[in-house]
């Protein structure tokens, strides 16, 4: 299956580095739906610059340390 | 499966079948009666008044199912909000196409049996392919 972005994320390994916080804790203190949390950590979804701030200052990080994004343009990287 | 996508879902269902139900016991019709003859009217609405109690029935089993699973069914986010105006956009090209399907077939002069049909199926076509985009985007990503 084509992931629909190409930003990757570490939130899972650093949800349990972050005293085993579950799905629902991190959702319910970033303003998600946990599904969503789901939604970011398999990469189908690509969260808005906010909620991916809040997420890495819930998880006490910045958010290049949370989020990445491939160095090398690939398909989607074109402006349009 | 989330309560949205689950009604989603369940919405692109009713709308397969009963107008389904209907377009099929209508166009045996087409082919042996002239069309100004067909009482479509009373199934038309009796089909409309289904979609809706249907519709309300789905919700309130989904509601009450998902209630006794402690799953959330009023929460709303960024991504929700995001995949509901992705199903309302192209949902909304084949509703124009209706509209635009009802205008020309009036200023043909058509039958009115063609105008209300032909505007009732490219509105149900409408809203299947929006679930189609809501549930697609709910279970592979947006």
């Amino acid at each position: 299956m084509v992931k629909p972005t190409r930003v990757t994320n570490d939130i899972r390994a650093r949800r349990f580095a972050a005293g085993e916080m579950t799905q629902a804790d991190l959702a319910r203190q970033v303003g998600l739906t946990r599904q969503t949390i789901i939604a970011i950590e398999q990469g189908r979804y690509s969260p808005s610059l906010e909620v991916a701030f809040k997420i890495a200052r819930v998880l006490g990080a910045s958010i290049e340390e949370v989020f990445h994004y491939p160095t090398e343009p690939g398909p989607a990287s074109g402006i349009r | 499966m989330t309560f949205r996508a689950k009604f989603a879902t369940a919405f692109m269902v009713i709308l397969c079948l009963l107008p389904g139900l209907y377009f099929l016991q209508l166009l045996p019709q087409v082919a042996s009666t002239p069309v100004g003859q067909i009482e479509y009217q009373v199934p038309l609405l009796a089909m409309l008044v289904g979609v809706v109690t249907a519709t309300v029935v789905a919700v309130v089993v989904i509601s009450v199912r998902s209630a006794r699973r402690n799953e959330p069914v009023d929460e709303e986010d960024e991504r929700d909000r995001l995949i509901d105006m992705r199903g309302d956009q192209v949902g909304s090209y084949v509703l124009v196409a209706a509209a635009v399907l009802g205008i020309g077939l009036a200023l043909a002069e058509a039958q009115s049996f063609w105008i209300a049909n032909g505007v009732l199926a490219l509105t149900v076509a409408a809203g299947i392919v929006r679930c189609a985009v809501v549930l697609n985007a709910h279970l592979r990503g947006i």
